[in-house]
């Protein structure tokens, strides 16, 4: 089997899963009490499967509770709130890997002293740093003051930077040991470059195992902050309760963790030759 | 294996002292006479012999309040971790030691899809249909607690047996099971002792941890949020911090003191706390930055009894 027939499988299997959460998530909604908005889109739950699948292709997901297309409001939160996840992912690994590398044996006490305070921090939940942004740094109601305090308190609230160094910092003594490493070091060519594209898997992985908690982690802060995105849609959404609304952002947010651990599988068939090479070889999550 | 007494790490007492306390704290709540939501006219009064940690925007005690929260994440918590563990453990045991079966490859793709559905969208999806199907949402606050508690522990279920299947997965080749095979013990037996029991308990027990500190952070947030947490007027320690998050301006104007000398300090200390509601502010923020540490500590002593340390 080539790389590419285990990537068209992965997809498909991941395309299946957004489709199954689609029925699971539609399904609860079609037969909760109030839901008249998403009976009047088709006349069975069948059909409103269909109608949902042919408005994702079509760009026409019908009017929300507000009267404005399902499909623009959806579009406008996104557009607010990817930058900051992925700014926020970005911002985690790379804080991670230098803390992981700065945290090696060499620096004991001051390195001891400087884990536990990064964990102590992280630990802190989302919400929490997000009131401390607010009443400590009066983070103003918009602008990029607000969108760059998001991303920071997104890449380190609810555990994000403390599972970053735990995994980083182990995958990096993991290899330090590696004979390669060793004869680079010997050499005295340039280590980290060598690191580079063994530490990129399992940070990518890594990555696409936290989008899950960072879409809960931006539902939150959303509402904290006031920030016009997918998260506080989608909670104001629940609130109204909105359902043609709820549902797209329920799908989205799959479909974003489903599309996150794809790129994982298309980044680890990039710098794993054996992905390759090995017949028996099976991309997994 | 050396005499040496095993070291006990900081790490252990803290997590130990913490959950010890969460413990005490619940059963305190028990015997605590005063009524954490009698509104007096009192309001944000600073510690005192009546009221020890002072009182609220509605002048209600906020010690009574502090450990009356203990109801909102106690025993959901503990529901949340029962499920968790009573349908991950089958599942990663079932697809870790037979991973070629037809039933082991239903239970990964269910597994693959729960995986996908972030956690709080879950959580608040389910909460919305329940609050939409019930006619008075605060008459079931306890039932919407259990089953907040509930869509956790399921989130969690696929990490959880992931975890597992794969410690599973390498113990069964592993020669004391080839060995346990030929002394004929069942499947059942060598499943659920030898490797469940004697091998993965500090697994689980890691990952129960993970679950409550996952627990605590998902209901204080949704408490502080306001619609689909803790209800008022019942206390959780989200909604205690959502009560006084306007308080907080006077709090900081009061803490920058009129000299940085150590009395002019302590002075603008003293007066935030007695007169700024300093301690409304700290308590419940210092409260869940300490039990989701505390819990997440416990599970790291775990993870290093699992590691052999």
């Amino acid at each position: 089997m080539t790389a590419a027939h285990l990537l068209a499988r992965r997809a498909l299997a991941l395309a299946g899963v957004v489709l199954v959460s689609s029925i699971v998530f539609g399904g609860m909604l079609w037969f909760a009490p109030g839901s008249s908005a998403i009976h009047d889109q088709a006349d069975s739950f069948p059909g409103w499967v269909v109608f949902f699948w042919t408005g994702v292709a079509t760009w026409d997901l019908g009017p929300s509770y507000r009267g404005i297309g399902v499909v623009d409001l959806v579009a406008k939160g996104a557009a607010r709130t990817l930058p900051m996840v992925f700014g926020a992912l970005a911002l985690s690994l790379s804080t991670g890997l230098v803390l992981a590398l700065a945290f090696g044996d060499r620096l004991r006490g001051l390195g001891r002293a400087a884990r536990a305070l990064v964990h102590a921090t992280s630990l802190v939940p989302v919400f929490l740093l997000g009131y401390l942004a607010l009443v400590v740094f009066a983070v103003p109601p918009e602008g990029w003051q607000q969108t760059l305090a998001a991303v920071v308190i997104l890449a380190l609230g609810d555990g994000m930077l403390t599972d970053v160094v735990l995994v980083l910092d182990a995958e990096l003594r993991e290899l330090q040991d590696r004979d390669f490493v060793q004869s680079v070091r010997l050499r005295g060519g340039p280590v980290a470059l060598r690191l580079a594209p063994h530490i990129a898997l399992p940070a990518a992985q890594l990555a696409a195992g936290k989008m899950t908690f960072l879409v809960g982690g931006v539902l939150i802060l959303e509402k904290v902050l006031g920030i016009q995105g997918i998260g506080l849609m989608g909670y104001q959404a629940a609130v109204q309760p909105d359902f043609p609304l709820l549902i797209a952002i329920t799908v989205f947010a799959t479909a974003l963790v489903a599309a996150t651990h794809l790129s994982v599988d298309v980044l680890r068939v990039m710098v794993d030759p054996r992905v390759r090479k090995d017949r028996r070889t099976e991309v997994r999550a | 294996m050396n005499g040496a007494p095993r070291r006990i790490s900081a790490v252990t007492v803290f997590g130990f002292a913490v959950v010890a306390a969460l413990v005490l704290l619940r059963f305190a709540a028990l015997f605590v006479d005063t009524d954490p939501a009698l509104v007096t006219d009192t309001p944000m009064l600073g510690p005192s012999g009546a009221h020890l940690l002072g009182t609220d925007p509605l002048g209600r005690d906020l010690l009574a309040r502090m450990i009356a929260s203990s109801e909102a994440f106690f025993f959901p918590g503990l529901f949340a971790c029962a499920l968790a563990v009573l349908l991950a453990v089958p599942a990663g045991a079932a697809i870790g030691y037979w991973p070629e079966a037809r039933a082991s490859a239903a239970i990964r793709a269910t597994l693959t899809i729960v995986a996908a559905w972030p956690r709080l969208v879950l959580v608040v999806v389910v909460v919305a249909i329940f609050t939409a199907s019930v006619s008075d949402p605060a008459a079931f606050a306890e039932v919407r607690l259990f089953l907040l508690g509930g869509l956790v522990g399921l989130s969690f279920v696929p990490q959880m047996a992931h975890a597992l299947a794969e410690r599973v997965l390498f113990f069964r080749r592993e020669q004391f099971v080839e060995a346990a095979r030929a002394h004929g013990l069942s499947d059942g037996r060598i499943l659920g002792f030898h490797i469940l029991w004697a091998n993965c308990r500090n697994l689980v027990l890691r990952q129960v941890c993970t679950l409550f500190g996952a627990w605590l952070l998902v209901e204080t947030s949704l408490s502080y949020l306001g619609h689909y947490g803790v209800p008022a007027p019942r206390p959780s320690w989200g909604n205690i911090l959502a009560d006084v998050r306007f308080a907080v301006i006077n709090t900081r104007r009061l803490l920058i003191p009129e000299s940085w000398t150590p009395g002019g300090v302590v002075d603008a200390i003293a007066l935030a706390v007695n007169e700024g509601g300093a301690l409304a502010v700290a308590a419940p923020t210092v409260a869940i930055a300490v039990s989701i540490t505390g819990v997440l500590a416990l599970g790291e002593h775990f993870a290093r009894r699992e590691e052999g340390w």
